[in-house]
């Protein structure tokens, strides 16, 4: 009744469905936060991890291969170059003079 | 299993819709090249997807693997020369 | 271990390291595979051990021109890896706390306008600022371990670091991140405890 094969299925789904939600609720705070740098803390943070969690899904998906080695690797290079260049981006505004945003401010 | 990989990839394109909006609308250069970069990391995924969908994994999972190291130099790039006005110093 | 100059080090890592991402990306590693077990066609050994050499050869050009860029040699690395595995589960605990944090200042419906406090983690939706601090990290690798943290853990970004007098310029999203970073001082300690030196 309960085979492997939709055990696996549901697992890959779960991690979709939550992956989804991380990855809309970082759009929707790029879309809403005021300013360039709470932007950069909603992009920066939600979608390292809801695009993660999708990988993980198709790791599990695929159960062992060496396709899933290769995903393997693409999720710790996005786990390191994404806070690389969130924070470059962030350096980059800050040493330029990108004005941030105070709380009672109209939104940038 | 092919419909949750479409239905993935179509909510996937949805928040690149998004983004989409601050890569045209928002106020100044960094605005712009925070959505290039994001919309870049969600088109790796879209295209891993993409490759399920087609029943061709190996083949795409290369093509993102590149693209993932390719946006991350452009991210880096673009970065840099915002911060200095050139990007290698002669 | 064995004593070894820092550069046959560096070396044999870069050598491993290159080897390891080659047999992952290549289509060769079942060729070679199937050698192994004897099911290679003989009219692809001339094929396959062409390509093996032009990949023998690349790595070593790689490895001759940047080795030194990839790791140095440090005092008791076995004990610093040892301790970093184990920061890295409080560390993944850290990265979903932040993701539900994030994701629920944007969800909030008044994320700007009512000062009030409260919500999920007791913290109101919005109100940034930027914070320095200085800490007694000086190396490397315990400053980039820091950085990444500060960025991973809930409401905060690192902005800028100076190495020298190991002097953090971080973004905090509210005022509790900030207080957690400044007051409490938790992470600081640990990532001085995982690399030796005197928190």
């Amino acid at each position: 009744m309960f085979s492997l094969d939709l055990i696996v299925n549901g697992v890959t789904v779960a991690l979709f469905v939550i992956g989804l939600f991380f990855m809309f609720s970082g759009a929707i705070g790029f879309l809403r936060f005021p300013d360039f740098y709470t932007r950069l803390h909603a992009t920066g943070k939600c979608d390292t991890l809801g695009e993660i969690l999708i990988i993980v899904g198709l790791i599990i998906y695929d159960g062992l291969s060496p396709l899933s080695a290769k995903l393997l690797f693409l999720s710790f290079f996005m786990l390191l170059a994404n806070p690389a260049g969130t924070h470059a981006m962030m350096r980059a505004a800050y040493v330029t003079g990108v004005r941030p945003w105070k709380r009672g401010e109209a939104r940038q | 299993m092919i419909e949750v990989f479409l239905v993935t990839g179509m909510l996937i394109a949805t928040t690149i819709l998004i983004c989409l909006y601050r890569a045209v609308f928002g106020p100044g250069a960094f605005n712009r090249v925070a959505a290039a970069s994001v919309i870049g990391t969600k088109t790796v995924v879209l295209v891993v997807i993409v490759g399920y969908i087609f029943e061709r994994p190996g083949a795409f999972v290369d093509i993102a693997l590149l693209y993932a190291i390719l946006n991350f130099l452009g991210t880096l790039i673009f970065a840099k020369y915002l911060e200095r006005g050139e990007v290698c110093s002669a | 271990m064995t004593r070894m100059s820092e550069k046959n080090f560096s070396v044999l890592v870069t050598l491993v390291v290159l080897t390891i991402f080659w047999l992952l990306l290549s289509p060769l590693t079942v060729d070679i595979y199937k050698f192994f077990i004897g099911e290679l066609h003989h009219e692809h050994i001339p094929h396959v051990l062409f390509l093996l050499g032009s990949a023998i050869i690349s790595i070593a050009i790689v490895t001759v021109i940047s080795h030194d860029l990839m790791i140095k040699k440090e005092e008791q690395m076995w004990l610093k890896f040892k301790r970093l595995l184990a920061y890295l589960p409080w560390e993944l605990y850290q990265i979903l706390l932040a993701n539900l944090d994030v994701a629920y200042r944007a969800i909030h419906p008044k994320s700007f306008e009512s000062g009030r406090s409260g919500g999920m983690f007791g913290v109101g939706p919005i109100d940034p600022e930027i914070i320095q601090f200085e800490t007694t990290l000086r190396s490397d690798l315990s400053l980039v371990t820091m950085a990444n943290s500060i960025t991973l853990t809930p409401g905060t970004i690192t902005i800028l670091v100076d190495p020298p007098i190991g002097k953090f310029w971080v973004h905090a999203i509210a005022k509790a991140p900030a207080d957690a970073l400044l007051v409490d001082q938790s992470m600081q300690k640990k990532v001085a405890h995982v690399y030796l030196e005197e928190g």
